[in-house]
Order: structure tokens, then C-alpha cells, then sequence
């Protein structure tokens, strides 16, 4: 009996832990394990890019890859999408628009379909962040 | 021989007229002065430069419904959209004209080979993305039914406006079921649209989302919410003590009931702003008194819908 509630109790203490190591205020609303924070300059450079490429992002995270596609919505969106090769192969896609006052907004996630883990560029005061999370938060069935 | 010849012509034009009656998508919009806009796709074609094209093109066969089914899935899936600015349309061109950060496109297509067995999926947030990624529903996982085809249709619109699932956890906050099928009420035959929508009456509720226990998603006010930029298609307009709607006049309001007069028969659903369903039923021709001893008081939101006419309204119960 003693055991078991040896058991219960360290059971209860992970799922403390793991529940404290998710930060779920800053910067979305969903769990994350980690972020890097990047530059508008560096995303600006992956729309620049051409062919085969790597551009560092943050100092924990570089793009090597390819692009597949570049397309124009309308004069204030252009949507890019990227193949990569160093994040185990995951489409990286990302959404520039611009508004009236030409403000630039960018947004994007870096995906492999069926892995368990993905990422999601998210934006807060200014500041632009890819937080690493479950992939079930960002594609769901 | 030529009684045969005329035989095979008929035969011939019988088939062109049914496959045609079939690849026929009836035009329909639910709410056409709504400019943000959710496209139902039944007619197939290929996606490319999406997320979903890991592995190259994908080739989405055109549903092979036939146009009354069509019809029948636009119209239930509307009814879970009658309180939004939003427009459901079967009609490419009112998807074109969308603006690009308040469209989604829900491809209605048999096999979803390319991802596994599964109903549909969709990106979370993707309406308001900007870059045209579908979301999906297969059919031939939900037996061609078209009640499962509306839902899992609703379900996945609601990824796309932001929605997680409702998901059920224990009092330790450890999570049961990530998808919640209305285990949260026993007593009731309701089930959240982003849980299991298939089996029970489904609605748009308030509950905790798979991200945790320790929030609260409240789907409607999600859905009108940021970065979507819907809002509700009717401002509130309080402490007027009688209001007339297309179809309806509602007579009296006061604690516990609502009097309404309907110039027809309607399905109704009765919410508090929460989004929290309080009653529903059908209104009749003529006079109606509404019940909900439960609800609290304070705005309450009426939908009604009808084979001619539907709409929504928020309404100060006094």
C-alpha cells in the first residue's frame, strides 16, 4: 500500500512538473517548450531568398532548404513556402501582408505532417518568436 | 438494329443527364452580406503550395454528390453560423473575392490517402492566414452520410477559426478524452461541435480546450473574436421591449420567458452569451412562448432557421 502511494505521489509530482515547464501566457495561448526569438531583417531575407539556401534566423536556428513556391494574393500578401532540409525535412510557410500605412505582418508555421512536434511564428509587442509545441495544437483532425 | 441504336442514344442521354444532374453544384450563400467568407468545395481539383504538399500535388476528386445532398450539408452547416458576419458559400467566385484574411476553403473530396484515416483535418487558425491553405473532409470515412459530412464540415471550420477541441479532464486536471462527446452532462443529448459532433445534438459551447485544463475556450466568442474579425451579424440592441426580425416579432421579454411572434415554422436555439445552449426547439406559425428557467438573465442570443429564411439576434432579456 505504501508503495503504491509512493507511486501515486511521484506520478503526481511529473505531471506537476511537466504542467509548470509549459509556459501557456507568452506569447499564444497554447503550451510550448521552447522559443527563438527573430528578426523582421531575417524573415525579409527567406522572402529574398532563391534556389538552395541557409539564413539564420536566431542564433539557435537556421533555414537550409529550398524554395517550392512564391505567390502574390493580392499587391499586400505574398505567401512563401519552403522546403527544408536541416528540420528534419518540415515545410516552412510563411504570410507577409501589408496594410494601408504599409505596417509589414508576417506569419507562419514549420510543419512535417504526422510528427509530433511543430513550430508556429507568433508575434507580441513588436517582437516576432517561433515557439516549438505540439503538432496536434497546429493541425487537428 | 436500329430499335437497339435508339436504345444505346437514350441510354446514352439518360447517363449524360445524370452525370450532369451530379457534377452540378447548386450556388449558395448563406449570408452574402458578409464579406469574410467560408468556401464549401464539392467539386475537386489540385492543391499545391499548401503545407498539406509534403509529398508533391495532391489531386482532390470532386465529391460526386448529388446537388439536393449538397444543398442539405450547406444548409446544416450554415445553421451553426447564423449568429456570425459569415458567409458559407458553394460559389468560387464569392470565395475569390474575399478578402484573403477572412476566407478558408473546405474541400469536400472521397479519400484523404495522402494523410490517413481520418474525417477531415484542417490548420488551426488558417481562415485568417492569408495564404489560401484548405482544410479537408473525406468522405468515404463518414459512410457518405451527409449528417456526418455537415459535422465533421463544422468541426473543421472551427479549427480554422481558431478552434482546439473540447477536450474532458478529471478533477487532477489530467486529460480523459481530448475529444469531449458531452460527457461534462449526462442528463443532456448535446455534444460540443469541437468535440464528437456526430452521435448527439452538437452546438458551440464553453468548456476546457486540449491546450489544458486551466483555461476556459468559449467557441463563439473565439469565432467573432481576433485575428478572425467576423463579429456578429446584429448589434444589441438593449431595453428595446419589442423588435422585429425578418419572420419574427418578439412580443414580450421577461424573466424566465420570451414571447415571439413567427410568421412561420423555424427551428430555434436559444444561447447566453457565453454560448452556453439553453433551449431549442421549433418556433410555430403564430404565437410562441420560449422557457428557459435555467438561463441567467441579461443578452441572450436567438437563432432561428427555416427553409426560407434564417437569422440571428441578440436579445436583452429583462
Amino acid at each position: 500500500m505504501n508503495t503504491l502511494k509512493t507511486w501515486l505521489c511521484i506520478c503526481t509530482l511529473l505531471c506537476c512538473l511537466n504542467l509548470a515547464a509549459q509556459n501557456k501566457s507568452f506569447p499564444e495561448n497554447i503550451p510550448y517548450q521552447s522559443r527563438y526569438e527573430v528578426s523582421p531583417e531575417s524573415l525579409e531575407n527567406l522572402f529574398k531568398a532563391t534556389g538552395h539556401f541557409t539564413i539564420p534566423l536566431s542564433p539557435d536556428l537556421a533555414i537550409t532548404g529550398t524554395v517550392q513556391s512564391r505567390t502574390e494574393k493580392s499587391n499586400s500578401v505574398t505567401n512563401l513556402l519552403i522546403q527544408t532540409e536541416n528540420l528534419n525535412g518540415a515545410m516552412l510557410s510563411l504570410s507577409r501582408s501589408s496594410n494601408t500605412n504599409g505596417l509589414v505582418h508576417y506569419t507562419g508555421h514549420l510543419l512535417k505532417l504526422h510528427e509530433q512536434k511543430g513550430m508556429l511564428l507568433v508575434e507580441k509587442e513588436g517582437h516576432y518568436y517561433f515557439i516549438r509545441t505540439e503538432q496536434r495544437y497546429l493541425v487537428a483532425e | 438494329m436500329k430499335r437497339s441504336a435508339t436504345h444505346i442514344i437514350l441510354l446514352g442521354l439518360f447517363t449524360t443527364t445524370l452525370l450532369s444532374v451530379k457534377a452540378q453544384t447548386p450556388i449558395l450563400n448563406s449570408y452574402p452580406a458578409a464579406a469574410a467568407t467560408v468556401y464549401l468545395d464539392f467539386n475537386g481539383g489540385v492543391v499545391d503550395g499548401s503545407l498539406w504538399n509534403e509529398h508533391g500535388k495532391i489531386v482532390a476528386e470532386p465529391a460526386g454528390l448529388a446537388p439536393t445532398t449538397i444543398a442539405w450539408i450547406h444548409k446544416k452547416i450554415a445553421a451553426h453560423f447564423t449568429l456570425f458576419n459569415l458567409n458559407i458559400t458553394t460559389d468560387p467566385a464569392v470565395y475569390e473575392r474575399a478578402p484573403v484574411h477572412q476566407r478558408i476553403r473546405i474541400i469536400f473530396t472521397p479519400e484523404g490517402d495522402w494523410w490517413g484515416p481520418a474525417p477531415g483535418v484542417s490548420a488551426i487558425g488558417s481562415f485568417a492566414w492569408g495564404d489560401d491553405t484548405p482544410a479537408w473532409v473525406f468522405l468515404n470515412y463518414l459512410s457518405g452520410n451527409p449528417d456526418y459530412i455537415a459535422a465533421s464540415a463544422t468541426h473543421q471550420i472551427g479549427h480554422t477559426l481558431g478552434l482546439q477541441h473540447q477536450s474532458v479532464y478529471d478533477s487532477y486536471g489530467i486529460m480523459i478524452s481530448e475529444l469531449s462527446g458531452g460527457e461534462n452532462n449526462v442528463l443532456s443529448n448535446e455534444a460540443p461541435l469541437m468535440g464528437i459532433p456526430f452521435y448527439k445534438t452538437a452546438s458551440w459551447s464553453s468548456g476546457t480546450p486540449s491546450t489544458g485544463p486551466g483555461s476556459i475556450q468559449n467557441d463563439t466568442t473565439l469565432i467573432a473574436g481576433s485575428p478572425n474579425g467576423i463579429g456578429y451579424r446584429k448589434s444589441l440592441s438593449a431595453g428595446a421591449p419589442a423588435k422585429t426580425m425578418d419572420g419574427i416579432h418578439i412580443e414580450k421579454q421577461y424573466a424566465g420567458t420570451i414571447e415571439l411572434n413567427s410568421t412561420d415554422d423555424y427551428a430555434f436555439r436559444l444561447y447566453d452569451i457565453s454560448g452556453r445552449l439553453l433551449t431549442q426547439g421549433t418556433l410555430r406559425k403564430g404565437w410562441n412562448q420560449i422557457q428557459a428557467t435555467t438561463a441567467s438573465e441579461g443578452v441572450l442570443i436567438l437563432q432561428w432557421y427555416g427553409d426560407s429564411a434564417s437569422g440571428s439576434e441578440k436579445i436583452m432579456r429583462q
